[in-house]
């Protein structure tokens, strides 16, 4: 059997996964006994082995790494894993591990239960840098809302634990409600922001490279998102979205934004294009 | 060298060695009122360790006194049990064998181990509170500034301010607070996070409230509002804990304002009733709002709990989680203690090497 980028991205998903049950099973006894960091290093690793993934694909294919459903899956995986150590180093925002690893498994596992997802991607789509920008433009803002998202599902932990007076296992570790909130609206305008260029740079990428794939499916599924993503901020901004209905939209916005990518990113593969690239064996 | 719990009576090191123990009169032994007795009055510690470092064999001494204990460690040889408590009965005007019956006398590996509990709070009536850790700590640097300490006591002193630090961090004896104040404040932060930026409204100028108005404060809460029915009573508290005083008509008027409201009036209606709760979370552009409700009768309104945005907890609420943390404390106790007697072991195994 040969090593290949699936391997590294199947170790990754796999450390997320270890990560997830240290934080879940043992963190309480573990970190009392001074192992608290497990997670988070098995967390870094996972983290590491899919970048490795990522440059060894990219390096393969000569092409950007992100060019179908499975890819997608793993990139986002990363991202959220990303972003939620930048946020603890950068604002201080802990959230708890088991979350993050949790997205992440969920997310990278996703693309490992649909085998079919990794399947050649177009290179006359992705062998363009329009398409690139947009797609690297377009991941990095489903990053920002799924770790959005899963800031708050973290407030919603938070709210329920402060109602119903619990405040044992997983609820010890969370981050306060009010910084939570405020983290949770400047990554959705974050996000917003990034994927508005990224679609701006989609809209560029059909007028310039290939005016003859636009599609319709794709175009409204994609408009739908970010229009939902820019009434919720909106609304906001009124003030007439507080902190729990807000974290509620953001979960159900995310998950809207999930099952529109798939058949998005599944229009864009059956569109004419050149030829496809082999991606690397699994076997 | 042995322990002897049961009796206050011994001499220290009787044999060839220089020995370590301790007198201790604790709240396990003596009520309050003898405690006190037996306190040593503040400014009356030089001259317990002039006359400490007087008796007969004593080589080191540390004086361990707080409100729920007077403690004196010595290291020596031949030290006897009754002359250390002739300096107590000396100054509580008890007599000797009366201060002998409120203490207990512990030598070598037995004392070692009571100053790790000690140190470690596991020993505390509060179990697990954090504050006689510094109390030791500063125990150990009075008699260190006063050259009262050696080898002995330096080991043994540091080594349990390493154990109270493993028991802190490696079991749950420290977890969760266990006072009324202290879990509401702990209940803000979970709320607000750091409490400096926090606008804390008192109503009302209750026993129960004023502490916890104190908690917030130490806490880092730094903008206090107090106002009562009787605006003396507000500008003394307020004036304790470095706030503002206002009317209490003013300060309903403006709940939206601030982000934790403690309750402590003594009312026959709620004050705050839920359309009032309602219209504040409506009008508030800074989020959640914390309702603290100590009074009996209560203050605000109990459905005020479900208003979206509102945490409302009552004095039951608070003092349930203060009593789980407490469990939760005890049901620790013992895996501290055992870590902690193991940790005694090695230092008391090192101790008698060295003096061999």
């Amino acid at each position: 059997m040969e090593l290949s980028s699936w391997h590294l991205f199947f170790c990754g998903t796999l450390l997320y996964a270890v990560s997830l049950s240290l934080a879940l099973g043992v963190l309480d006894r573990w970190e009392r006994r001074g192992w608290g960091w497990a997670p988070v290093v098995f967390l870094a690793l996972g983290f590491l082995a899919q970048l490795c993934g990522f440059c060894w694909r990219g390096a393969q294919g000569r092409m950007f790494p992100l060019g179908n459903a499975f890819e997608l899956s793993q990139g986002l995986a990363w991202g959220v894993v990303a972003l939620t150590g930048v946020l603890r180093a950068v604002v201080s925002l802990r959230l708890p591990v088991a979350l993050t690893a949790g997205l992440a498994v969920a997310l990278g596992g996703a693309g490992f239960a649909n085998p079919e997802w990794d399947r050649p991607a177009s290179a006359h789509f992705l062998g363009s840098p329009f398409v690139a920008l947009h797609v690297g433009l377009v991941v990095l803002g489903y990053c920002l809302l799924a770790a959005q998202a899963l800031i708050a599902l973290v407030f919603l932990l938070q709210n329920h634990s402060l109602e119903r007076r619990r405040f044992s296992g997983i609820f010890r570790f969370l981050p306060p409600l009010r910084q939570v909130d405020g983290a949770g609206a400047l990554l959705m305008g974050a996000g917003f922001a990034v994927l508005s260029l990224g679609m701006f740079a989609g809209l560029l990428t059909v007028v310039v490279v290939a005016p003859s794939a636009v599609a319709v499916f794709k175009f409204v599924c994609a408009t739908g998102v970010w229009a939902g993503y820019g009434a919720a901020l909106f609304l906001r901004r009124r003030r007439l979205l507080p902190g729990v209905r807000f974290a509620w939209v953001s979960l159900g916005l995310f998950g809207v934004a999930l099952l529109v990518l798939w058949p998005a990113n599944a229009v864009r593969g059956a569109a004419p294009g050149g030829a496809a690239v082999a991606l690397d064996s699994k076997s | 060298m042995s322990a002897s719990p049961d009796s206050a009576g011994g001499v220290l090191g009787g044999g060839a060695e220089p020995g370590f123990g301790v007198l201790a009169c604790t709240h396990e032994t003596a009520e309050l009122g003898v405690r006190e007795l037996l306190a040593v009055a503040p400014g009356g510690e030089a001259s317990f360790y002039e006359a400490a470092l007087g008796v007969a064999g004593v080589r080191e001494v540390v004086l361990l006194n707080t409100c729920n204990r007077v403690e004196v460690y010595v290291a020596g040889r031949g030290v006897d049990a009754v002359a250390l408590a002739g300096l107590l009965a000396r100054d509580g005007g008890l007599p000797v064998d009366g201060v002998l019956a409120h203490c207990r006398w512990l030598e070598g590996r037995a004392a070692v181990g009571h100053l790790f509990g000690v140190a470690a709070g596991v020993d505390s009536q509060m179990v697990g509170e954090g504050e006689i850790l510094g109390q030791v700590r500063e125990a150990y640097a009075g008699a260190l500034a006063r050259g009262a300490t050696g080898a002995v006591c330096n080991r043994v002193f540091q080594k349990s301010f390493q154990a109270a630090a493993w028991a802190r961090a490696s079991t749950g004896i420290g977890a969760g607070q266990v006072s009324v104040g202290n879990v509401a404040v702990e209940l803000a932060g979970r709320i607000f996070g750091e409490l400096g930026d926090c606008s804390v409204l008192v109503l009302g100028t209750g026993d129960v409230g004023r502490k916890t108005a104190h908690a917030f404060v130490s806490r880092g809460a730094r903008a206090v509002t107090v106002a009562s029915r009787t605006f003396a009573n507000a500008r003394a508290l307020a004036a304790e804990v470095g706030g503002a005083a206002v009317e209490l008509a003013v300060a309903l008027e403006s709940l939206g304002r601030h982000d934790v409201v403690i309750g402590s009036a003594a009312v026959a209606a709620p004050l705050v009733g839920l359309d009032a709760v309602r219209g504040t979370v409506r009008a508030r552009a800074r989020g959640a709002l914390f309702l603290i409700d100590l009074g009996l009768p209560r203050n605000f309104a109990a459905e005020a709990r479900w208003v979206p945005g509102v945490y409302l907890y009552n004095l039951d609420d608070l003092s349930a989680i203060a009593n789980e943390n407490l469990r939760a404390r005890l049901a620790e106790v013992a895996r501290a203690k055992a870590g902690l007697a193991a940790r005694a072991d090695r230092v008391w195994g090192v101790l008698l090497r060295g003096m061999r």
